[in-house]
C-alpha cells in the first residue's frame, strides 16, 4: 500500500513538473523575438552578420534577435534535424541549392520572390539561381564565393615559376616546386570538401557541368577529373598526411609558407587577415587551369553561395524576419563583406556603384560566363554525401574513378 | 518466503521500470519501425520499404568496413585493454606512498570530456607523427591508442575494487603452504575475480560496438573508411545523407551485435561454472 501511495505522488510528481516546463514566453506583447542560426563564429565575418542584427532591431522597435553562430558541419545537422522536428529558427544561414531545395521541396522555407524586390535586383543572377527551386526564391544570397587557386608569390619567385593556365603547365609547375624542395599543393581534406574542389574543377574543365546536370554520373568527365585527382596524389604533390589533416591545420601550413598552393575560397584571405597577417601580402591567386577542350568548360569558375538567408514558411514573424533579412544583404552589411575580402553577391553595377573597383576575385565573377555550384551542395543530400565520401577515397586512392562514378549512378537510380 | 521476496523485489523495481522501460522500448521500437522504411528526415511520412535496408545493408561494402573495425576494437579491449587494467590493478594494489597518485593518474582519462581527450590526441599526432596521422594504414591504430588510453583507468579502477573484497587471508595461507606468486594469482585472485572480469569483459564487448565519440572527433571516418565504425557510419548516413530509415537499419545491426557479443560472454561463462559444479 505504502509503495501504492509512493508510486502514485511520483506519477503526479511527474506530470506537474512537465506542465510546469511548458509555461515560458511571457514578457510584454509589443516585444517580438525571432530566432537566427548562422555560421558566422568567428572574426572578421562574425561583427558583420552581429552590427546587421543590431541595425534591424533599431528599425523595428521591439523586435529582439536571438542569435546562435554555429559552425559550418554541426549547423547542417542541427537546423535538418529541427526541420524535421518542427523546431526550426525563424530566419536561418543556407548555401542554397540541393539542401535548400529539399525544404523547399516540403514547403519548409518561405518564397521570397516578392518580398524585398529592392533588395533582390541588385544581387548577382547566378547566386539567386543557387536559391531557387521551381521558379520560386527560397534564400537572399549575401556572399557567394568562387574558388581560386591561392599561391604564394614569394616561394613563386624562388622556384622561378609563374601561374599556369593550362592543366599540363600547372603539372609542370608542381614538379618545378617539388624539385626546389618547395611542397607544391597544401590540402586539408578531413572534412572532404577541401579535395573536392579539385575534382569539381577537373571535372568542369571536362564537361562535367552538362553531364551534372543532365545526371549522367558514369560521364567521362568524372573519369577523367578522378584520374587528374589520383595523378596529382601518386604525384605527391599534397601535404603529408592530406586526407587526415583539417582545413584548419592545412591553411596553417599554406600561411607559413611550408606549401605554395592552396586550392581554396575566399574565406582563406579572411582567415589570414585574423590569423597570418603579415603572410598577407606574399598572398595572391589565379584561376584554375583550363583543359583546352571547350573555351566555356575552361572559363567556368567553381563557387557557390557562402551566406544566404532563409526564413522559415512557420514563422510567427514573418515581417521582423524580412526586416532583418533586408540588414543582412543592405549596404553596409556588403561594405563590410567586401572589406573582408569576401565577394558580396552583387550584380557588376551594384558591386561598383556601392564598393567601386572590383577586386580580381570580383573580376572573376563578373568575367565568368557559367558558376558551377559545388556538387555538395548542388546535389541532393544523399548523393552530395556519397560525393564527399567517394572523392576522398579517390584522393586516399582506395576507389578508381570508374567505380567512384558507378556508385554516383547507382544511389542516383535507388533514389 | 521465496516468492514473497521475488514479488518484493519486482515491487521495489517498478519505479525505477516505469520510468526507464518507456525510455528504452520507445525508440528501440521505433528505430526497428523507421529501419523498414525510407525516410528523408523531412517528408511527413515513411515509405514502406520493407526489407529493402537490410539487403542494402548486406551488399554495402563500408557497412561490413566497419563491422570488422568494430570487431578490432572488441579485439584490442579484451586483449590489451583488460590485462593492462589488471596488471595496473595488481601493480597498485596495496597502499604506497605514490600508488595514489599514480592510481588517480591513470583513472583521470575515463573522467575527461572525451572531446578533449580527442582534441588534444589529434593535436599530439598531427604534430610528432604527421606522416602517420590521415594515412588510411595507420589512422585506426592511433585513434585505438587515444580510446585504450581512456579505458584502461576504468578496468584498473574495477579491478581494484574486485581485488578489495578478496580475503588476505585466503592468499596469506596460500603463502604458508608454499605456493608462489603465479600460482596464488592463477588459483585464487583470478578465480576469485571472475565476476569483475565478466562484466569488465562484457562492458567492454558492448561498448566497443556503440563506440562513436573519439573516433568521430579524432577522424569523423577519415581517411575514407579507415576510421569507420558502425557509429559514425549511422550517424553520417542519417545526419549526411539523410537516409534515416537506412540508419535505423545500421542501428538495428548495432543492438543485435551487441546482443550477441553479451550473450556469448554470457554463455562462455555458464559453461565455465556448469563444469566446476
Amino acid at each position: 500500500m505504502t509503495i501504492l501511495r509512493f508510486l502514485l505522488t511520483l506519477c503526479a510528481l511527474g506530470a506537474l513538473t512537465s506542465g510546469c516546463s511548458r509555461q515560458k514566453n511571457q514578457g510584454d506583447a509589443a516585444a517580438v523575438s525571432i530566432e537566427f542560426w548562422h555560421i558566422q563564429t568567428y572574426e572578421p565575418t562574425k561583427p558583420i552578420v552581429d552590427a546587421a542584427i543590431a541595425r534591424a532591431e533599431e528599425a523595428h522597435a521591439g523586435l529582439q534577435v536571438r542569435a546562435e553562430a554555429i559552425k559550418n558541419d554541426p549547423l547542417k545537422t542541427k537546423l535538418a534535424t529541427a526541420m524535421g522536428a518542427g523546431t526550426q529558427p525563424d530566419v536561418f544561414h543556407t548555401w542554397g541549392g540541393g539542401g535548400l531545395a529539399a525544404y523547399a521541396q516540403y514547403n519548409l522555407v518561405m518564397d521570397l520572390s516578392a518580398a524585398v524586390p529592392e533588395t533582390v535586383a541588385r544581387l548577382h543572377p547566378a547566386a539567386l539561381d543557387f536559391c531557387r527551386t521551381g521558379g520560386k526564391l527560397h534564400a537572399l544570397p549575401v556572399d557567394v564565393s568562387l574558388i581560386p587557386m591561392w599561391y604564394n608569390t614569394k616561394l613563386f619567385k624562388q622556384a622561378g615559376v609563374t601561374p599556369p593556365e593550362s592543366i599540363d603547365e600547372f603539372f609542370a609547375v608542381c614538379a618545378t616546386l617539388q624539385e626546389k624542395g618547395i611542397r607544391p599543393l597544401a590540402l586539408g581534406n578531413a572534412e572532404s570538401w577541401p579535395g573536392a574542389f579539385y575534382f569539381i574543377y577537373f571535372a568542369t574543365r571536362f564537361g562535367g557541368s552538362e553531364a551534372l546536370e543532365a545526371n549522367r554520373f558514369t560521364d567521362r568527365a568524372f573519369i577523367s577529373a578522378g584520374e587528374q585527382v589520383q595523378r596529382l596524389v601518386e604525384s605527391d604533390f599534397f601535404n603529408p598526411g592530406f586526407n587526415g589533416f583539417s582545413y584548419d591545420e592545412a591553411r596553417r601550413l599554406f600561411f607559413k609558407g611550408e606549401a605554395a598552393m592552396m586550392l581554396m575560397g575566399p574565406w582563406l584571405e579572411a582567415h589570414a587577415q585574423e590569423e597570418a597577417p603579415d603572410f598577407l601580402p606574399s598572398m595572391a591567386a589565379f584561376p584554375f587551369p583550363g583543359a583546352g577542350l571547350q573555351a566555356d568548360w575552361d572559363a567556368t569558375v567553381v563557387g557557390g553561395v557562402n551566406a544566404g538567408y532563409a526564413i522559415s514558411a512557420n514563422t510567427a514573424a514573418p515581417a521582423e524576419c524580412l526586416t532583418l533579412l533586408s540588414h543582412l544583404a543592405d549596404d553596409q552589411a556588403m561594405k563590410e563583406w567586401a572589406a573582408t575580402g569576401r565577394l558580396p553577391a552583387l550584380r557588376r553595377e551594384a558591386y561598383e556603384a556601392l564598393i567601386g573597383e572590383p577586386t580580381p576575385l570580383a573580376r572573376m565573377l563578373f568575367a565568368a560566363p557559367r558558376i558551377q555550384m559545388y556538387y555538395d551542395q548542388f546535389l541532393p543530400p544523399r548523393l552530395a554525401s556519397l560525393h564527399k565520401s567517394t572523392t576522398q577515397q579517390l584522393f586516399a586512392l582506395q576507389l578508381t574513378p570508374s567505380a567512384a562514378a558507378k556508385l554516383m549512378a547507382e544511389a542516383y537510380l535507388d533514389e | 518466503m521465496n516468492k514473497r521476496r521475488g514479488v518484493t523485489g519486482l515491487l521495489f523495481a517498478l519505479p525505477a521500470a516505469v520510468v526507464y522501460l518507456p525510455l528504452l522500448a520507445i525508440p528501440l521500437v521505433y528505430t526497428f519501425a523507421l529501419s523498414l522504411h525510407r525516410w528523408d528526415g523531412l517528408a511527413p511520412s515513411w515509405r514502406w520499404y520493407g526489407l529493402g535496408n537490410y539487403s542494402s545493408l548486406l551488399n554495402d561494402r563500408i557497412f561490413w568496413i566497419a563491422l570488422w573495425h568494430n570487431l578490432l576494437l572488441i579485439g584490442v579491449s579484451l586483449v590489451v585493454q583488460l590485462p593492462l587494467g589488471l596488471a595496473l590493478a595488481l601493480l597498485l594494489r596495496r597502499a604506497g606512498r605514490l600508488t595514489g597518485l599514480i592510481r588517480t593518474s591513470i583513472f583521470i582519462p575515463y573522467i575527461l570530456p572525451t572531446v578533449v581527450i580527442a582534441l588534444v590526441w589529434r593535436l599530439l599526432f598531427t604534430r610528432a607523427v604527421p606522416t602517420l596521422y590521415g594515412d588510411a594504414q595507420w589512422m585506426l591504430p592511433l585513434v585505438i591508442v587515444a580510446i585504450s588510453w581512456r579505458f584502461i583507468g576504468f578496468h584498473m579502477v574495477l579491478y581494484l575494487a574486485g581485488l578489495a573484497t578478496i580475503d588476505p587471508q585466503l592468499e596469506e595461507a596460500a603463502t604458508l603452504d608454499g605456493a608462489g606468486h603465479w600460482a596464488i594469482f592463477r588459483h585464487i585472485t583470478l578465480p576469485l575475480l571472475k565476476p569483475v572480469l565478466v562484466v569488465s569483459a562484457t562492458l567492454a564487448v558492448i561498448g566497443s560496438i556503440k563506440y562513436f565519440d573519439i573516433v568521430y572527433v579524432m577522424a569523423g571516418g577519415d581517411p575514407p573508411q579507415s576510421t569507420e565504425l558502425l557509429a559514425t557510419y549511422m550517424f553520417e548516413q542519417g545526419f549526411d545523407a539523410r537516409r534515416f530509415g537506412y540508419a535505423s537499419a545500421i542501428a538495428v545491426a548495432m543492438v543485435a551485435a551487441a546482443g550477441l557479443g553479451a550473450g556469448i560472454i554470457w554463455l562462455a561463462t555458464r559453461v565455465r561454472v556448469g563444469r566446476r559444479s
